[in-house]
């Protein structure tokens, strides 16, 4: 391999082309089509107990059918959640359970994404040959991303309790405290830190992922890998991430503004299938948005010092 | 006398004036009854104008080191029954936080609205006692040391008299106390430097008419019941303390690290006050009354929130329910840390409460705002026994509430979230919902089986039964009532059999025994669509028609007519009309009236369509139904759709944030 006089002293070389004759952007938009197929059916399978429940309160005897459900001042929704409530609390740990299931499972799926948005070039000895099948990818690397998404949950379990004995212990700093606010606010300043973490988690979570899939390592070496990245780029991948958070806010402020509009309480069938399009299509967007995000994240982490990569060869 | 005094008369007269056109009203005098009188222009009546049975000069000085009160004073208590009497009682309310073993506290199963019972133990003690018409005796000793029947409770306490005490003679008892407050689990006592003061002196109970007494120990689901009288109170507090209190400032003198403020309320019949230095404090002018709001630092929204609400319902209130008499309100939202002081109503002093972030996020503030000001009327004017008939007071409060409330916020009367919009109606049909709901209404407030029991029963399904009532006969019709009931009892002590009267005077005897059904004995309904059926029916072909060539073809085929059958069912005692809507596949809609009378009613309607689907109380009217979701029927019903929709954006949503 030969180096670019240009290349600064440290950083990789830029990726050669893959040769394979891949069509990316055909793989990505399989790879979406897949993610939200998956998330669309498991929701589906929760929704389904719930909607027998409601479709066998009665509601669906009024000509306006569960559209009395949206009417302003929900006297209906709170007669239906009253009437089903046993039910609705048996079907409570059940449905929990499924979207458990389904999140760990959607591993497989963020596993094709990532896939699909790498850059297709071996820049470090440990990189995976781009001619392997996919079933022994799969063998490879789905095992080490299933350890780093249960150590990410368990981070996050961790992060919450450490969030809330801190806040906790920030509120009572304030015992005899006139002004109520005050109490309130150190324990809102610790949730937001708390928050921030959770996104730092989950920038974390998202670059080990990409190092286990592009780079074929372990879960540890990924996660080292990972927090030398954050090291060295922690404010580019922050303010990319921070992105994200905001357009995905502004996709679901957008929904709501347009089924609002649509007044589903009103009860005919199109205003349902426009409130129905207006969200499936954020759920499009919100897809789209983490692949731009991912796949800025795999051109950040790419792009990284030979002494690591020598580093990572020798582990 | 306000612009809404003139309203509120006009109003009055103008409705009497129509009474004698309504086939329901009866405008007919009884010579014998002096509430039979209609309420003409002039005949509200006025603080001044009241009898005064039990009039209060007192003066308190608060320790706040050791935080404890010593009062003294002078009582000017009238016997305004028919009858003599040899006892007084007393309710020493204080005491029901002497120990565990109140009746207050020894239950853990009913421990008041807060649900605790207290740390710091409080009491009050007697240390003078006399009368000066009975020799000025030292009448102490003759008290007995606890409730009657009750040696673990000293809240009611008997004082036999040394002579009776003949009907309209009047009695100047002295008396001087010494409290030790407890901490604040149900709106007395004090929290760090904050202290309210609700039944915090030695108060003589209620002689009826009939000379009897209403006596009764603190019950923790219990209120509180009284005579009216003058109050002119004078409070020694340390110089840094702010201070709300019933009635209006008469002095405020600050000398030597103290302050002296006098106090006065005329015709009221209970005095409560407040002292706290963290207060901030903002004034208003409403509706001719000068309104206080004392508020904790931090709380602007709410405060802002709070006097938008008197804003809006003390003239509201005004107009519905008579004239608010005094010339001051007092509202006092307590800091956070004594928020058991909250949510509490006393003569022209409220109580509301909350976080400081309440106002930011729902209409709790407001809420609590325009219940406790409509107390001032369901409680304060007419002056009925809360202990004895909870209802009178919380029930049609809770009516005059929702009415309120949905007037200034429409269908989001309760709060909007997200676009979320939750009315008080869904919210108090919710509470009757969850809990028990077939038992008596009007009964004594110590007969609930627990707090939850008595709140959705005598709020909850009080004031879903009287908007049912407003909605089947009329809102005017209804609110004309309550306005003749309040202008009638206007200080007062009615009891439900003046308030069913009233009904019946303008509603109509079917209204009324409705009423008394569901308070007294519990009845409820369910309405509910039984059964819809069709039928092809053919008709028989007729032998004179002719075929299309004009010439006699024989029978013409039989032209077939669908014959569709919608059984109404009532289930429970009580019976509302309720009208009925049927919807054919053509979409035709056939209205059709039931009296509510017999357990089913039949609908027959034949047509060349099928009827489709059928609704009972299309309008929503019968609000106490217990089940409104059996109300309606049809054919084929489709698939929840829009539950689908939301359910699946839902966790589509939520599946993408569990994802790692």
């Amino acid at each position: 391999m030969t180096m670019d006089q240009d290349t600064l002293e440290g950083a990789a070389p830029e990726p050669r082309v893959s040769a394979l004759g891949r069509n990316p952007v055909r793989a990505v938009a399989v790879a979406l089509l897949l993610a939200y197929v998956f998330r669309t059916c498991t929701a589906a399978l929760a929704t389904f107990p719930l909607a027998a429940a409601v479709g066998a309160s009665g509601i669906q005897s009024f000509p306006e059918g569960d559209a009395r459900l949206f009417e302003p001042g929900a006297l209906w929704l709170l007669e239906v959640l009253i009437r089903e409530r046993a039910l609705l609390d048996e079907l409570a740990a059940p449905i929990g359970a499924l979207l458990l299931v389904g999140a760990l499972a959607s591993i497989f799926v963020d596993w094709l994404l990532v896939r699909a948005l790498r850059p297709m070039a071996r820049v470090s000895p440990t990189d995976p040959p781009p001619s392997e099948p996919l079933s022994r990818e799969a063998a490879r690397t789905l095992p080490g991303l299933g350890l780093v998404t249960l150590a990410t949950w368990i981070a996050r379990a961790l992060l919450v309790l450490a969030t809330v004995g801190v806040a906790m212990t920030a509120r009572s700093y304030f015992p005899s405290a006139r002004d109520e606010r005050l109490p309130l606010l150190a324990a809102a300043l610790v949730t937001l830190i708390g928050g921030v973490g959770w996104a730092g988690l989950s920038v974390l979570h998202d670059a080990t992922v990409i190092e286990v899939i592009q780079r074929g390592a372990t879960a540890r070496q990924a996660i080292a890998s990972a927090l030398g990245a954050l090291r060295r780029k922690g404010f580019h991948l922050a303010a990319r991430y921070g992105l994200l958070l905001v357009a995905s806010g502004i996709v679901l402020a957008a929904a709501a503004a347009a089924v609002s509009g649509l007044d589903v309480a009103r009860g005919s069938g199109w205003r349902t299938l426009g409130a129905a399009m207006a969200h499936q299509l954020a759920i499009g967007a919100l897809l789209v948005l983490r692949a731009a995000w991912l796949s800025s994240a795999i051109t950040t982490l790419a792009a990284r010092p030979r002494a690591d990569a020598q580093a990572e060869a020798f582990l | 006398m306000g612009r809404s005094d003139f309203r509120w008369r006009g109003l009055a007269t103008a409705t009497l004036g129509l009474a004698p056109c309504l086939p329901c009203a009866s405008s007919v005098a009884r010579a014998d009854d002096p509430h039979s009188a209609p309420v003409g222009s002039d005949a509200l009546a006025t603080p001044e104008s009241v009898e005064k049975v039990a009039s209060y000069t007192l003066s308190a000085r608060l320790d706040a080191d050791n935080q404890t009160l010593h009062g003294e004073g002078t009582l000017i208590w009238l016997n305004a029954s028919t009858v003599a009497t040899r006892e007084l009682y007393f309710h020493l309310y204080l005491n029901a936080f002497e120990n565990a073993q109140t009746l207050f506290n020894r239950s853990p199963f009913t421990r008041g609205r807060s649900g605790h019972t207290t740390r710091r133990w409080g009491k009050i003690t007697l240390s003078k006692l006399s009368a000066r018409e009975l020799g000025g005796v030292d009448l102490l000793p003759s008290l007995e040391s606890h409730t009657p029947g009750d040696p673990l409770d000293g809240t009611d306490r008997r004082l036999p008299l040394p002579r009776p005490v003949a009907p309209g003679e009047t009695l100047t008892i002295d008396l001087a106390w010494d409290s030790v407050l407890p901490d604040i689990v149900e709106r007395t006592g004090v929290s760090r430097d904050f202290y309210f003061f609700g039944q915090w002196f030695p108060k003589i109970a209620r002689l009826e008419r009939d000379g009897t007494w209403a006596h009764f120990p603190f019950h923790p689901q219990a209120e509180f019941y009284a005579d009216f009288g003058d109050y002119d109170v004078t409070l020694d507090v340390p110089e840094a303390m702010v201070v709300g209190a019933t009635g209006q400032r008469v002095s405020d003198v600050a000398d030597n690290g103290r302050r002296r403020l006098r106090q006065r309320a005329v015709a009221v019949h209970d005095f409560a006050w407040t002292a706290w230095p963290g207060f901030e404090r903002r004034d208003e002018r409403i509706a001719g009354v000068d309104v206080h709001l004392l508020y904790p630092p931090g709380h602007g929204l709410n405060a802002e929130r709070t006097l938008e609400a008197v804003r809006f319902a003390l003239p509201h209130f005004s107009d519905r329910y008579g004239t608010y008499p005094y010339p001051d309100l007092t509202v006092v939202h307590p800091p956070a840390h004594a928020a058991s002081a909250g949510g509490m109503e006393y003569p022209t002093l409220i109580t509301t409460g909350g976080p400081w972030h309440q106002a930011y996020w729902s209409r709790a503030v407001e809420l609590v705002t325009v219940h406790e000001l409509g107390h001032q009327w369901f409680y304060g004017l007419v002056a009925s026994n809360e202990p004895r008939w909870p209802f009178l007071d919380e029930g049609l409060n809770s009516y005059a509430e929702i009415v309120a409330s949905e007037a200034m916020f429409g269908a989001a009367s309760a709060g909007s979230l997200g676009g979320l919009e939750v009315s008080e109606t869904a919210l108090h049909r919710a509470g009757m919902l969850l809990g028990l709901h077939d038992s008596p209404i009007a009964r004594p407030a110590s007969e609930f089986v627990d707090f939850t029991e008595l709140g959705g029963l005598v709020y909850s399904r009080t004031a879903l039964l009287f908007r049912t009532i407003g909605n089947v006969y009329g809102p005017e019709r209804l609110e004309r009532a309550l306005r003749l009931y309040t202008a009638r009892y206007r200080f007062e002590h009615p009891g439900p059999e003046e308030l069913l009267s009233t009904l019946e005077e303008v509603l109509g005897a079917d209204a009324a025994a409705n009423v008394r059904g569901a308070l007294f004995q519990g009845q409820g309904v369910n309405y509910s669509v039984r059964e819809l059926r069709s039928v092809r029916r053919p008709q028989p072909a007729d032998a004179s028609s002719t075929g299309a060539g004009g010439a006699r073809d024989g029978l013409v085929p039989p032209k077939a007519a669908i014959e569709s059958r919608v059984v109404l069912h009532r289930e429970g005692d009580l019976r509302f009309p309720v009208h009925a809507v049927l919807v054919t596949s053509r979409g035709e809609r056939i209205t059709r009236l039931w009296d509510g009378v017999g357990r089913d009613e039949i609908i027959t309607h034949v047509g060349s369509d099928p009827v489709i689907s059928a609704r009972v109380d299309p309008n929503d009217a019968i609000l106490i139904d217990e089940n409104l979701l059996d109300n309606a029927r049809r054919s084929a019903p489709p698939v929840p759709l829009g539950t689908w929709e939301r359910g699946l954006y839902a966790f589509q949503l939520l599946s993408g944030w569990l994802a790692p």
